[in-house]
C-alpha cells in the first residue's frame, strides 16, 4: 500500500490556495467597483451643495456722480454709470478709462427722473415737462485680427441711440418716477407724474411697426395714454413696471399695492393687495419683479421680506397675485438696493453694508456678507458671473460670482415648494421648460413616490402568485412536472424587459382600459373557483379520489379553469353595466369603467397607469421570485417532511407548519430580491408608466420613477449643469435606497435563519 | 389642400420675382465642393432638410449630408461639441445655449432664418370648432391659466353643442427637448405650466397622427405636418377674430402662433464660413430651396429676410 496515494496532491493543494485568493479578491475588487460608482456619483452630487462663491476683483475711483443705476454689458467689460444727466462709462479694456456720455436734452429742461432696463439695455429719462426719452445702449463685440491660446481676441464697443423726446400727456407734468419694458410684442412706459403738486400714474403704450424677423420699421409712436391714478387710494409712493411688460404694480403710502395688468395693448386694475397685512410694520420699503415677472419680492421698513406670485387660486377665480413664499430671512433694515439676475431666479439685496444673494424659488440665501461700504446701487451681469456695487463714497466695486448651481439646496429637493403659477405648495417635477423664465421644478419626492408606487403595485401582483406557484411547484407537483416547470419559468425571466414592456404599453393597456370588469372578474374567479375545486375535491368519495395520482389533480381543474376564465369575460360587460353605469350631461347612460372612475371616484383613469406597470412588472419578478423560494422550499431537509406525514400530519399541514416556516429566509430573500429588482426597473416603467410626476396611491394613473427620470432626462441634461447633479442625485438616492432595503432585508434574513437553525 | 397652397405659394414666389422688392436669388452651383455635413436639431424641420438634402446632392453628387432631428434642444449642444455643422432649430437659443456656446468659441452663432412656420393647433377633421383664441388655448393646455384661460375638460365648454357637447379633451403635444414644445409654452400658455395629461409625443408627425386617430383630440405641431385627417384651427390673439394660418397672416402677423424657422451655424467672425456649410444655406435661401420649403407645407421666406440672413453669413 502506498501513502502516498492518500496524500493531496500538490496540484490540488496549489489551485486550492489559488483559488481562494483569487476569489478574495474577485470578492474585494466587487466592493471597490461598488464603492468607485458610489464615490463617482457622490463627487458629481457634492457640487450642488457648495455655497455661491464671490471674490471681489477691483475697486475702481469715480468722479462724483449721483448714481442711479450701474449698466453693464454681458461680458462685464464696459460697465457704466448712469446719473441723472448722463452716463459715465468705464472702460475695462483701456485702463479703465472714463468716457462721459451726456444724455441729449433742451437747454431749458431739467431731467427729473432716470431709470435703466437691463433685460432691454435701455435708460429711460423723463424731464420736468412731462416729456421722456427712452436711450438704447447696445454693446457689440468687435472681433480683432488677434489671437491668443487659439481664441480670437474682441473689443467690446457701445453705441448710444436716444430717441427724440416725446409727451406722456396733453397735461404737463414733472415726471418723478418713469419705467419702460419691452417684449417681442409690446413697448410700454409707466411714469409718475406730479401734476399740480398732486402725484399721478400713468401707462403709456408705444408702437412700432415690427415684422416676423424682428426688423422695425417706422417712428416710434406714443399709441394709447391711459391714467391709472383714479384706482389708487393714498400716496402714491413707487411703480414697478415689469420687463415682461404684462403688469404695472403702484404702491401707496397706506401699506398698500394695486396691480394693474396688461392684455394687448389694453390695460386693467386687477388687484388691490397689503403685502404685510399680517405684519405689525406695514410700510412698504421696496418691490422688485424677480425674473420671469411671475413674483414680486417686497421689503417693508423694518427689513422683512416676501414674496408674492401671480397664479390662479381657484377654478373660477381670476389670476391676482398672492403670498407664496413668507419664509424668506428678514433682512437687517429695508432694502436699499436689488439686482435681479438675467438667468435665474437669484437676486441681490440687502440693508446699507449688509449684502445676501439670494434664490426666490427655495427662499434660501446662497450667499451673504457684511461690506466695510454701504452699498448705493447694484448689477448683476447678465451672464450671472459678476456682482458690480456702487458704494457712498463714490467708489465702485467689482466682485467675480460663481454660483453654478443657483437653484439647488435640501429644500429644493425634499420640501414643498410654492412654485410661481401654482396654487399651493407641491412637491413637482418639471426640469426643462420650453423658456428661460420658466421656474425649474426639481423636486425628488415624486420620484421616491412613484418607484415606490410602482413597487408596491408590481410586488402586490407578484408576491402571491410566484410565492403560491413556488409552493405548490415544490410540494405537490409530481417531481417529473417539476423539471418542466421550473425551468419554463427561469426562460421567463429571461426576457427582455423591453419586450414586456412593450406589450403592456402597445396591447395590454388599451385591451385593459376597454375591458376592466372583464379582467377583474377573471382575476376574482379563477382563484375563487381553485378554491371551490379543492372543497369539492375534498368530499369526494375516496374512490375517486385514488383513481387519481397525487399530484396529478390539476389535471381536473384544468377544464374548469378554461371555462371560469370564459364566463368571466363575457360576464364582464353586464357586471360593468349594472355596475359601472354613468349618466352624461346629455342623459346618456355609459357603461364604461373608466369614465365611471372619473366620474364617480372623482380620480383620474390614464391608460398607461400604475395597475399596467404592476401586471408588467409583476411578469418580470415573478420568475425571480418563484425560482429562489421554490429553491428554499426544495432544500428543506426530507426527514422533516417524513417526520411531519409519519405523525399523520397531511400534506398541507406539512406544507403549511414544517415546510414553509423552515424555508422563511429563503422565501424573504426571494421577496427582497425581487424588491430590488421592481426598485430599479427601468424600461418596463419608460413603456407603461406614462411618466407624469404625480403623487397619490390612484391605481389608475401613471407615475414617474427614478430610474425612469435618469433613462429619459439624463441624454438631454447638459454635462455638469443642475439638471445633470441632480439626476445624478436621483442615482445616488436609487442607490442608498437599494442599499438600505437589502441591508435591512439580510438582518430580517438572520434573524430568521437563526430562529429555525436548530431544526 | 397641400397641392393647391402650394401652388398659391409658387405663384407668390413668382409675384416676387416680378415685383420691385428684393428677389429671393436663383441658385448657381459653385465647384470644387464635397466633404460631409451632419445636420442635428429639430424635428419640425427634419422633412425639410431631408429634401433639401436630396436636391442638394443631385447637384454636387461628392456631398453627404447625414440629418438628426429629435428636437431643437440636441442642436446647441451638438454645434458646441461640433458633432454637426448644422443646428435647425424651430425656436431662437435660449440664452443660457448662447453661453455655452460663446463660453467655448469666445463668440455668438449665426442664426439664419430659413422658413416661415404658422405652429397649427390641430383638431380631428370632424370636429366642428370654428377657431380657437389664445385664452383657449391656455384653457385647453395650461394648468396654471397664465394666458387668462380657465378649465376645459370637454368640448362643451368652447360652446360646442350635440354630441360634442360632452366629449372629453384628448391633449397631445411635444417632449420638453423640442422647440415646438417651447414655443408654444411661451407664446400660447405665456410661460404657465402644461397640464400633466398632456401626451407627450416623440415627434411632430406622431402628434398629428394621433389627434387624426382621436374624436377628441387636439394637438399641436408645424404645419408642414398637416394630413387630411386633420384641421389646422384659425387662431386668434384674443377674442373671435380668428385667421387662418396662411402666409400672408404669418407675415402681418395677425396669426397669433407665427414664427421664423433657423438654422443655426458656427461662424467665426470676420472670416468665410466653411464652403459646404455656405453652399447649403445658400441653396436653401434660393428660389430652388424655398419651392422645396412650399412643397414640405411651409411658407417661403420673403426676398428681404432672405438677403438679410444671407448676409449675416457674410
Amino acid at each position: 500500500m502506498n501513502p502516498k496515494k492518500y496524500e493531496i496532491s500538490k496540484m490540488t493543494l496549489f489551485m486550492d490556495k489559488f483559488m481562494s485568493r483569487f476569489i478574495t479578491v474577485g470578492g474585494l475588487s466587487v466592493i471597490l467597483a461598488v464603492l468607485l460608482i458610489l464615490v463617482f456619483i457622490g463627487k458629481e452630487v457634492v457640487p450642488l451643495l457648495q455655497e455661491a462663491k464671490v471674490s471681489k476683483v477691483e475697486t475702481i475711483e469715480l468722479p462724483k456722480v449721483d448714481v442711479q443705476a450701474i449698466t453693464v454689458d454681458e461680458w462685464t467689460t464696459l460697465p457704466g454709470l448712469v446719473s441723472k444727466d448722463s452716463i459715465y462709462f468705464i472702460d475695462f479694456q483701456d485702463n479703465k478709462k472714463i468716457i462721459r456720455e451726456e444724455f441729449k436734452r433742451d437747454a431749458n429742461s431739467q431731467i427729473t427722473a432716470v431709470s435703466y432696463n437691463q433685460e432691454n439695455q435701455a435708460i429711460t429719462v423723463g424731464n420736468a415737462e412731462g416729456q421722456f426719452s427712452i436711450i438704447k445702449i447696445n454693446y457689440n463685440k468687435k472681433f480683432l485680427d488677434e489671437y491668443e491660446n487659439g481664441r480670437q481676441l474682441s473689443e467690446t464697443i457701445y453705441d448710444l441711440k436716444q430717441l427724440p423726446y416725446m409727451s406722456l400727456s396733453d397735461k404737463p407734468g414733472k415726471i418723478i418716477d418713469i419705467q419702460y419694458a419691452e417684449t417681442e410684442e409690446q413697448k410700454l412706459i409707466a411714469a409718475v407724474v406730479e401734476i399740480d403738486s398732486k402725484k399721478e400714474v400713468f401707462y403709456v403704450t408705444l408702437e412700432q411697426e415690427m415684422d416676423l424677423f424682428g426688423n422695425t420699421s417706422g417712428e416710434l409712436k406714443v399709441g394709447e395714454v391711459v391714467n391709472l391714478s383714479e384706482n389708487i387710494k393714498g400716496n402714491i409712493q413707487q411703480l414697478v413696471l415689469s420687463s415682461q411688460a404684462d403688469s404695472l404694480i403702484v404702491s401707496s403710502d397706506n401699506g398698500k399695492v394695486y396691480s394693474f395688468r396688461t392684455s394687448g395693448s389694453k390695460i386693467n386694475f386687477s388687484q388691490a393687495f397689503e403685502p404685510f397685512a399680517s405684519e405689525e410694520n406695514k410700510d412698504i420699503a421696496s418691490m422688485n419683479f424677480i425674473f420671469g415677472s411671475k413674483t414680486i419680492i417686497f421689503t417693508n421698513t423694518k427689513g422683512r421680506m416676501v414674496g408674492w406670485s401671480m397664479y390662479k387660486p381657484g377654478k373660477d377665480m381670476p389670476l391676482g397675485f398672492g403670498l407664496t413664499k413668507p419664509n424668506f430671512p428678514d433682512l437687517e433694515g429695508p432694502s436699499t438696493f436689488f439686482t435681479g439676475s438675467l438667468r435665474n431666479k437669484a437676486f441681490l439685496t440687502g440693508s446699507k453694508s449688509n449684502i445676501s444673494l439670494r434664490y426666490s424659488t427655495n427662499e434660501s440665501i446662497n450667499w451673504q456678507s457684511t461690506l466695510d461700504f454701504e452699498v448705493q446701487n447694484s448689477a448683476i451681469s447678465s451672464k450671472y458671473d459678476s456682482i458690480l456695487l456702487s458704494d457712498t463714497n463714490n467708489k465702485l466695486h467689482i466682485y467675480k460670482l460663481n454660483d453654478p448651481h443657483p437653484e439647488a439646496s435640501v429644500r429644493t429637493y425634499f420640501a414643498p415648494l410654492w412654485y410661481e403659477g401654482q396654487s399651493e405648495p407641491r412637491y413637482l417635477w418639471e426640469s426643462v421648460g420650453g423658456t428661460e423664465e420658466k421656474e425649474k421644478m426639481l423636486s425628488m419626492m415624486p420620484l421616491i413616490f412613484g418607484t415606490f408606487k410602482a413597487t408596491f403595485y408590481a410586488l402586490m401582483f407578484a408576491v402571491p402568485i410566484a410565492l403560491l406557484a413556488a409552493i405548490y411547484t415544490s410540494q405537490f407537483l409530481p417531481p417529473s412536472l417539476k423539471t418542466v416547470v421550473k425551468p419554463l419559468m427561469e426562460v421567463m425571466a429571461s426576457l427582455p424587459s423591453v419586450i414586456i414592456g412593450f406589450l403592456a404599453a402597445l396591447v395590454f393597456a388599451p385591451m385593459v382600459e376597454d375591458k376592466f370588469p372583464s379582467i377583474m372578474l377573471v382575476l376574482l374567479m379563477v382563484p375563487l373557483s381553485a378554491i371551490g375545486m379543492g372543497a369539492l375535491w375534498n368530499n369526494l368519495p375516496t374512490k375517486i379520489k385514488f383513481k387519481c395520482a397525487p399530484g396529478m389533480e390539476f389535471i381536473f381543474f384544468l377544464p374548469v379553469l378554461i371555462i371560469v376564465t370564459l364566463i368571466a369575460w363575457n360576464l364582464g360587460p353586464i357586471v360593468e353595466s349594472v355596475l359601472f353605469t354613468v349618466k352624461d350631461s346629455q342623459g346618456n347612460e355609459v357603461a364604461n369603467f373608466a369614465y365611471w372612475w372619473n366620474k364617480t371616484i372623482g380620480l383620474e383613469y390614464t391608460q398607461k397607469n400604475a395597475m399596467i406597470v404592476g401586471f408588467a412588472m409583476g411578469f418580470a419578478v415573478i420568475p425571480i421570485i418563484f425560482t429562489i423560494a421554490e429553491d428554499s422550499l426544495s432544500n428543506v431537509p426530507k426527514s422533516m417532511t417524513s417526520a411531519s406525514l409519519a405523525l399523520g400530519a397531511s400534506r398541507w399541514q406539512t406544507t403549511w407548519k414544517v415546510i414553509v416556516p423552515t424555508a422563511s429566509a429563503g422565501i424573504f430573500s426571494a421577496c427582497m430580491i425581487g424588491l430590488g429588482r421592481a426598485v430599479g426597473e427601468t424600461m418596463i416603467v419608460l413603456c407603461a408608466a406614462g411618466g407624469t410626476g404625480i403623487m397619490d396611491m390612484n391605481a389608475f394613473n401613471g407615475m414617474r420613477t427614478l430610474s425612469l427620470n435618469l433613462a429619459t432626462e439624463l441624454p438631454e441634461a447638459a454635462k455638469d449643469g443642475t439638471l445633470y447633479r441632480t439626476l445624478f442625485l436621483g442615482a445616488l438616492i436609487l442607490f442608498v435606497l437599494t442599499f438600505v432595503i437589502n441591508t435591512f432585508a439580510e438582518i430580517i434574513r438572520q434573524h430568521i435563519r437563526n430562529k429555525y437553525k436548530t431544526i | 389642400m397641400k397641392k393647391a397652397l402650394y401652388a398659391i405659394c409658387v405663384m407668390l414666389l413668382s409675384a416676387g420675382f416680378l415685383s420691385a422688392e428684393t428677389k429671393l436669388k436663383e441658385y448657381k452651383a459653385a465647384s470644387g465642393i464635397s466633404g460631409t455635413v451632419n445636420s442635428i436639431g429639430s424635428d419640425t424641420l427634419n422633412n425639410m432638410m431631408t429634401l433639401w438634402s436630396e436636391a442638394f446632392k443631385r447637384k454636387y453628387p461628392n456631398v453627404t449630408i447625414q440629418i438628426e432631428g429629435k428636437g431643437s434642444s440636441t442642436a446647441p449642444p451638438a454645434l458646441i461639441e461640433g458633432v454637426s455643422q448644422l443646428g435647425p432649430m424651430s425656436r431662437e437659443m435660449k440664452s443660457k445655449e448662447v453661453d455655452a456656446f460663446e463660453k467655448k468659441f469666445g463668440y455668438k452663432p449665426v442664426k439664419v432664418g430659413v422658413a416661415i412656420d404658422a405652429l397649427a393647433v390641430f383638431v380631428h377633421k370632424d370636429n366642428p370648432i370654428a377657431g380657437m383664441s389664445l385664452k383657449d388655448v391656455d384653457s385647453a393646455f395650461s394648468s396654471t391659466y397664465s394666458h387668462g384661460g380657465k378649465e376645459a375638460k370637454v368640448w362643451g365648454d368652447f360652446g360646442l353643442e350635440g354630441s360634442w357637447k360632452d366629449k372629453a379633451i384628448s391633449l397631445y403635444g411635444r417632449n420638453s427637448a423640442s422647440g415646438t414644445y417651447g414655443f408654444f409654452q411661451k407664446v400660447a400658455l405665456k410661460k404657465g405650466s402644461f397640464k400633466t395629461s398632456v401626451k407627450q409625443q416623440p415627434g411632430s408627425a406622431a402628434v398629428v397622427n394621433s389627434v387624426a386617430s382621436d374624436l377628441g383630440g387636439v394637438g399641436y405641431s408645424g404645419i408642414g405636418y398637416k394630413t387630411s385627417g386633420v384641421k389646422a384651427l384659425p387662431l386668434s390673439a384674443e377674442g373671435k377674430n380668428y385667421k387662418e394660418p396662411t402666409l400672408a397672416n404669418c407675415l402681418n402677423k395677425s396669426y397669433p402662433l407665427a414664427r421664423v424657422l433657423y438654422i443655426y451655424v458656427n461662424k467665426k467672425p470676420g472670416q468665410e464660413i466653411d464652403k459646404l456649410t455656405r453652399e447649403f444655406l445658400t441653396f436653401a435661401l434660393s428660389v430652388e430651396g424655398q419651392e422645396i420649403v412650399a412643397k414640405d407645407g411651409y411658407y417661403p421666406l420673403t426676398g428681404g429676410a432672405a438677403a438679410m440672413f444671407l448676409k449675416a453669413l457674410k
